[in-house]
């Protein structure tokens, strides 16, 4: 197989744009394989690499790779990962510091594997389709997103299929997913539906005037589910945020509720209002922007965030580990 | 040499942001640095600091914003969205002297 093999008529790949590939592999044997001949063709061709993989197998391909090693840039994904909607914006650093005219760079990101609880699945699956948004521009990035067959529901599998344009085997094999969807889908306000909350969920309306409201059931509330000072500190922060969009952008009002979920805090905030921006809190907000920081904002104080847009209003939940 | 100063105290949110905003504007004309003394404030937000910020912008070429206490959400909420980065803007801790910067 060669780096610069044409996959052919598919509207939605390009050599020489953003290549977004699955590679499908079976074990850890399999992923050092194909995760190493995709490393050793950066190698080759002296592209700027980052690595965003679990700490045991940056552990792995180090110990492969020898001196090769020191021309990658590893970061371990449990940490860049811990919230799924961090990742876009490692990325677009990464792109940013070593793209140019004419440049190729190659990352490989694995932000999915078996322990992830099912809310984190569903966010890193939007991630993985949001990424051909986000870099639809970056021409000569090519992203290799590792799925592991043997540990993954095979509902997993079919949405790599959905959200990469091209698959790859570990054995070499390459062919364009027939299921793959086009960015203009990814585009639209994201309806995926939520668990309801528990009915016992205690809430606190709120209006214009009101955020002090907000802020201190949101302390109270975290303190009677023993979240820690600092975190509470957080959540307050990030919630704050939230309902100030609720009141800037979402109809003037909202509606705050709070649950415990195992480990996990969760707090939302619903309003009436329509999210239609899709990279809302991926983007790191620039110096001179005025908008658009509550969101990026509860990405960094939270552990996740899923943000829903319905016909009838949109929600905001945001995760605290306890 | 007149030193402008602001004191600003409580929760400063999206509904306190206008009148911060009106406090510093009316400041913005004397010399040297702008202190901003907000050891009584208790809690400020993104709305809050963009208004720091701004006037900060708006200080003629030499003239930082000197922000002397504040509660532990302002050098969070400077650093996550990158405005400390600006330089023109100093956080100074309330105990330390106004005009000695916090590293």
């Amino acid at each position: 197989m060669s780096s610069q093999a044409a996959p052919t008529s598919s509207p939605h790949v390009h050599r020489d744009g953003f290549r977004h590939e699955a590679l499908l592999y079976s074990g850890p044997e399999e992923f050092l394989s194909g995760a190493l001949a995709f490393i050793e063709q950066g190698l080759e061709a002296d592209e700027p690499m980052l690595v965003v993989v679990s700490a045991d197998k940056i552990r792995r391909l180090r110990r492969k790779l020898g001196a090769g090693a020191d021309r990658v840039h590893f970061a371990d994904m449990a940490d860049v990962g811990l919230n799924p909607a961090r990742i876009i914006p490692a990325w677009r650093e990464f792109v940013d510091r070593h793209s140019g005219p004419g440049s190729h760079l190659r990352g490989i990101g694995e932000p999915i594997w078996a322990g992830r609880s099912a809310a984190e699945l569903v966010e890193c699956q939007r991630h993985e389709s949001l990424l051909n948004l986000a870099f639809a521009d970056a021409a000569g990035f090519r992203l290799l997103c590792p799925y592991d067959l043997d540990t993954l529901e095979p509902a997993v599998i079919e949405e790599a299929h959905r959200s990469h344009p091209v698959l790859l085997e570990a054995t070499g094999g390459e062919r364009e997913s027939t299921d793959y969807r086009p960015v203009e889908i990814v585009a639209e306000p994201f309806a995926e539906p939520l668990p309801e909350p528990p009915p016992s969920a205690p809430e606190q309306p709120f209006e214009a005037g009101k955020l002090d409201d907000v802020r201190h059931f949101v302390a109270e509330q975290a303190a009677a589910a023993r979240l820690s000072r600092p975190r509470t500190y957080d959540l307050v922060l990030a919630v704050n945020e939230v309902a100030t969009n609720s009141i800037r952008h979402g109809g003037g009002h909202g509606c705050v509720r709070m649950w415990v979920d195992g480990d996990t805090v969760v707090c939302e905030v619903h309003d009436e209002g329509h999210i239609d921006l899709p990279l809302i809190g991926r983007q790191r907000p620039g110096p001179g922007q005025v908008g658009g920081h509550g969101m990026w904002l509860a990405n960094q104080l939270c552990e996740l965030v899923q943000i829903r847009s319905f016909p009838g209003g949109s929600v905001v939940r945001l995760h605290l580990h306890r | 040499m007149k030193r402008a100063g602001v004191a600003l105290s409580g929760e400063i949110d999206l509904i306190a942001a206008p009148e911060v905003r009106a406090r510093l504007a009316r400041e913005t004309g004397g010399d040297g640095d702008l202190v901003v003394d907000a050891r009584d404030v208790s809690f400020i937000d993104v709305a809050g600091c963009r208004e720091l910020v701004e006037a900060a912008r708006r200080l003629p070429e030499g003239r930082r914003l000197v922000v002397v206490g504040g509660p532990r959400s302002l050098a969070r909420l400077m650093d996550l969205c990158g405005w400390r980065h600006e330089g023109r803007i100093v956080l100074v801790s309330g105990a330390e002297t106004a005009g000695k910067e916090k590293s």
